[in-house]
């Protein structure tokens, strides 16, 4: 076995695994925060996407610096949406908010194909094809950038919650939401943030993968289900785990696509899923609540 | 009632050294004693002792980490709680699950199922029981809409349509008027007599007092205590328990 | 909430008959090919929301890839078909029991698992059906998909040129399905389904065995949808991984018991009466080749309906409350 290739392949899974982590903590801090599981998320991300885009083509603007665009931008309309849509299902059976984000990821998805067509559309930035060497491992400069930015944006929502009372609020209502209430804590106002932070780092996410990979409408679906799987073997609601998770899974992927067979990638991934639902559902890092 | 398999003094239901532990709490430590056929026994104990999770390690919620459920002399371990109802044990809980969509008569009914698979016999085995418990006036009121008094009575009710040779209940006096608790002895002392053993989970002691023929006592998981009703009141360990500890309801 | 069937006038008495005496006439009176056309599509997926209904709504498991099953019934009936000449009224019977045996399996994997994460589950085993069938392309075809040639009538193999007899074989489908759904309504499997929906430890503590009655419903609906897969084959030809299992067909089927009436036997028919017509509106009026704005469509009403009404349109019927039991 090839070294080089070997760990060409484990260094792109975890430049990978760098952006599922800041798509899968987006999601995983919603379930934590609102027992909310977002079919939606994904299509967050592709939103994100389409924003890079048309902030590219028509402002020329470079997705390193529109992301700092994008992030606020979400945050509020994923408080609205949150607000108006998801709030209403808080408290029902589950059935409900799985129908309510589905159909709000159907709805995204076909707007954009509404507005924007199927046409896969591409973010031509300078150091698209840009490589940077480091021994005998090739990091494709895009990728590298998202990695680092994914994991950067990922410690400061860890430091937003461990040191800043806001965050120290939304774990609150994460993990005592009786209690928060008697501390004054407002549990409508922290279920918007979260929300609105959660889907902000999707669409973040959508930003700086645009470089390289394509934006088309149903771009989300691919994420979303990879975005479950590692919060799954996290643990919902276990931020920490979630990144971990998202390295691992990154990194599964390629190896995957690399030894066995390109398509099978994703099948890869499911499988893990799968069997991670039947053996150990509270995740490997455990703390989830599966049954 | 059924009467296969009993050991020979009639003993129904025996819990032999049963312990349970959920990671480092002991919910019910080294815990022996039995349930004789056609007796009223009381499970007592401040808040804590363990009383609930002893019901649920009998219906196979949950398997101890040692010692033996037995009921009528072959072991509930590794059982689930579908088949342990078959095998004729039935709870209610404390906190009531209706079947909130369906009528009272829906929800007795589908108790009734578990004996008969003909609608019309179930139909009207749920008839019969609606009244004796009494909740013939509301049979066909959804059960979202019911009292607390009448969800508890509906918690009896699904319970005694599976026909069971015993039943676990769980703090079925809870937020009763002393009337009402009267009503509830009564129907129990019939109950009794008709041959449904019976387990009882109570802080309302006026009620357990009276109606229990034997009591267990538990505190911290372990059995402290255990006599007729006479002996318990004047036990001094039971006493210290109680007396020791907050989230005592006297009546 | 006493139901009787007193309550029944005069006329609603005879209406569903009066009902289906126009549906069998129809194809005689009207053989206009769109009308027929739509009518069969309504009748496809009113059978495969009837179908869907039976796990999704009287058991409550919300199946996000139900498609993988109708992929099941309709690849070996292709298959058979095109290479072996077997007939689909009997190339079915392969498909079915492939469907029935992954339900099997499928449900005791996931039927411990909370809301979510079964629905979570399910969509992974729909795309996990539909890469194997992308991957091994040598046996499937691939993303070319599986063509069936037509030459003519051939009632042997059930490819006609006009449209009547697909509309009876479809109406007879959907008759079977309403059939199995109504006997599910009505048995104790039906009671223990609907026990398990409402609150699953309240249904244990009776005596239900969870698994056994959710995988039996499975089972039945996975064998309900493998054949209407196989009708699938041979009334449009052509199958491929993402027309016969993507997520998006997934969705319709469950949209059209959702929308309809979860639970219940009629609902799934009335998800189909709307949802069909939309489709072909939207269609007409945005063209077919923007084939999102239906989905658009799809989407907003089943957020509506989950908002406002999620049990179902059927519940804002007149006497529509009497088509969910409640005993």
């Amino acid at each position: 076995m090839d070294v080089a290739i070997f760990l060409q392949t484990i260094v792109n899974g975890l430049m990978m695994g760098g952006v599922y982590a800041l798509i899968a903590v987006g999601l995983t801090l919603i379930f934590g925060v609102m027992n909310v599981v977002n079919f939606a998320h994904g299509e967050f991300v592709m939103l994100g996407m389409v924003l890079t885009y048309l902030l590219h083509a028509f402002l020329g603007m470079d997705p390193g610096v529109s992301i700092l665009l994008v992030i606020p931008v979400m945050l509020g309309v994923g408080a609205l949406v949150q607000k108006g849509l998801i709030s209403r299902v808080i408290g029902q059976p589950d059935e409900a908010q799985i129908l309510l984000t589905l159909g709000l990821s159907v709805l995204l998805i076909n707007l954009a194909l509404l507005f924007l067509g199927p046409d896969y559309r591409s973010v031509k930035t300078g150091y698209k094809f840009s490589v940077w060497a480091a021994g005998p491992v090739l990091f494709s400069v895009p990728r590298l950038l998202a990695f680092v930015v994914a994991m950067a944006f990922s410690g400061i929502l860890w430091l937003f919650l461990t040191r800043t009372d806001l965050g120290k609020g939304l774990r609150a209502v994460a993990e005592k939401p009786e209690v928060a209430t008697l501390m004054g804590i407002n549990p409508k106002k922290m279920h918007a943030l979260a929300f609105g932070i959660g889907i902000s780092l999707a669409a973040g996410a959508g930003s700086i993968l645009s470089p390289f990979f394509y934006t088309f409408p149903s771009v989300g679906g691919m994420f979303v289900l990879t975005a479950f799987v590692v919060v799954v073997l996290g643990g919902m609601g276990n931020i920490p785990g979630a990144i971990l998770g998202a390295l691992a899974i990154g990194v599964t992927e390629s190896l995957t696509s690399q030894y066995v067979a390109l398509d099978l990638a994703m099948l890869g991934v499911f499988i893990i899923f799968v069997l991670v639902l039947v053996f150990k559902p509270s995740g490997i890092l455990g703390k989830g609540k599966v049954y | 009632m059924t009467n296969q398999g009993e050991s020979a003094n009639g003993v129904l239901l025996e819990l032999r050294r049963v312990t349970k532990s959920f990671g480092g709490l002991t919910a019910v430590d080294n815990v022996s004693f039995s349930v004789r056929r056609g007796e009223i026994l009381g499970l007592i104990g401040p808040n804590g002792a363990g009383k609930s999770t002893i019901v649920s390690l009998v219906m196979g919620v949950y398997q101890p980490n040692s010692g033996d459920i037995l009921f009528q002399g072959k072991s509930l371990l590794k059982l689930k709680a579908n088949q342990v109802v078959e095998k004729g044990i039935c709870r209610t809980f404390q906190v009531e699950k209706p079947l909130l969509n369906m009528t009272v008569a829906g929800n007795v009914l589908i108790g009734a199922l578990l004996r008969t698979a003909d609608r019309k016999e179930a139909r009207e085995q749920s008839r019969v029981i609606i009244e004796r418990v009494g909740l013939g006036h509301v049979a066909h009121m959804l059960a979202k809409n019911l009292t607390v008094q009448d969800r508890k009575r509906l918690e009896l009710a699904r319970a005694l349509a599976t026909r069971p040779t015993m039943i676990l209940l769980d703090e079925v006096m809870a937020g009763l008027t002393p009337t009402e608790i009267d009503q509830s002895l009564r129907l129990l002392r019939k109950l009794r007599e008709e041959g449904v053993t019976i387990l009882i989970i109570e802080h309302v002691m006026r009620a357990i007092m009276n109606i229990s023929d034997r009591i267990v006592v538990l505190d911290y998981g372990k059995k402290i205590a255990e006599g007729g009703p006479g002996e318990i009141a004047h036990n001094p360990a039971v006493v210290e328990a109680y007396l020791g500890k907050k989230g005592v309801r006297n009546e | 909430m006493s139901t009787s069937p007193q309550e029944h006038s005069g006329w609603t008495r005879y209406a569903p008959w009066i009902l289906l005496a126009v549906i069998l006439v129809f194809p005689f009176i009207l053989p206009s090919r769109y009308l027929l056309r739509t009518m069969v599509n309504i009748f496809f997926f009113a059978a495969l929301g009837c179908a869907w209904n039976i796990i999704g709504g009287y058991a409550g498991q919300l199946s996000l890839g139900h498609a993988a099953f109708m992929a099941m019934g309709a690849y070996p009936t292709a298959l058979l078909l095109l290479g072996y000449n077997v007939p689909p009224w009997l190339g079915f019977i392969p498909g079915v029991v492939v469907a029935v045996v992954m339900a099997f399996l499928l449900g005791h994997m996931v039927f411990g698992l909370r809301g979510p994460y079964l629905a979570l589950s399910t969509l992974a085993f729909g795309e996990i059906v539909r890469i194997l069938l992308l991957h091994f392309r040598d046996q499937t075809g691939g993303s070319l998909g599986v063509t069936i040639p037509f030459k003519g009538t051939d009632a042997w193999k059930l490819q006609f040129a006009s449209e009547q007899p697909y509309y009876f074989i479809c109406l007879a489908l959907l008759g079977l399905c309403l059939y199995v759904t109504y006997k599910v309504h009505g048995s104790r499997m039906g009671y223990y389904l609907q026990a398990i929906k409402e609150n699953q430890d309240a249904a244990e503590n009776l005596g239900i065995d969870l698994a056994n009655n959710k995988v039996r419903a499975l089972m039945i609906s996975a064998a309900l949808t493998a054949l209407l897969g196989a009708f699938y084959v041979s009334y449009f030809y052509y199958i491929d991984p993402d027309s016969v299992c993507g997520v998006d067909l997934s969705i319709k089927i469950l949209l059209v018991a959702i929308i309809g009436g979860v639970g219940t036997v009629w609902g799934p028919i009335i998800g189909a009466c709307i949802l069909i017509p939309l489709t072909e509106i939207s269609n007409y009026l945005f063209g077919s080749g923007r084939a999102g704005a239906s989905l658009i469509i799809y989407a907003i009403i089943l957020m509506l309906v989950i908002l406002f009404s999620p049990r179902g349109l059927i519940a804002l019927l007149p006497g529509g409350e009497r088509s969910y039991r409640h005993e």
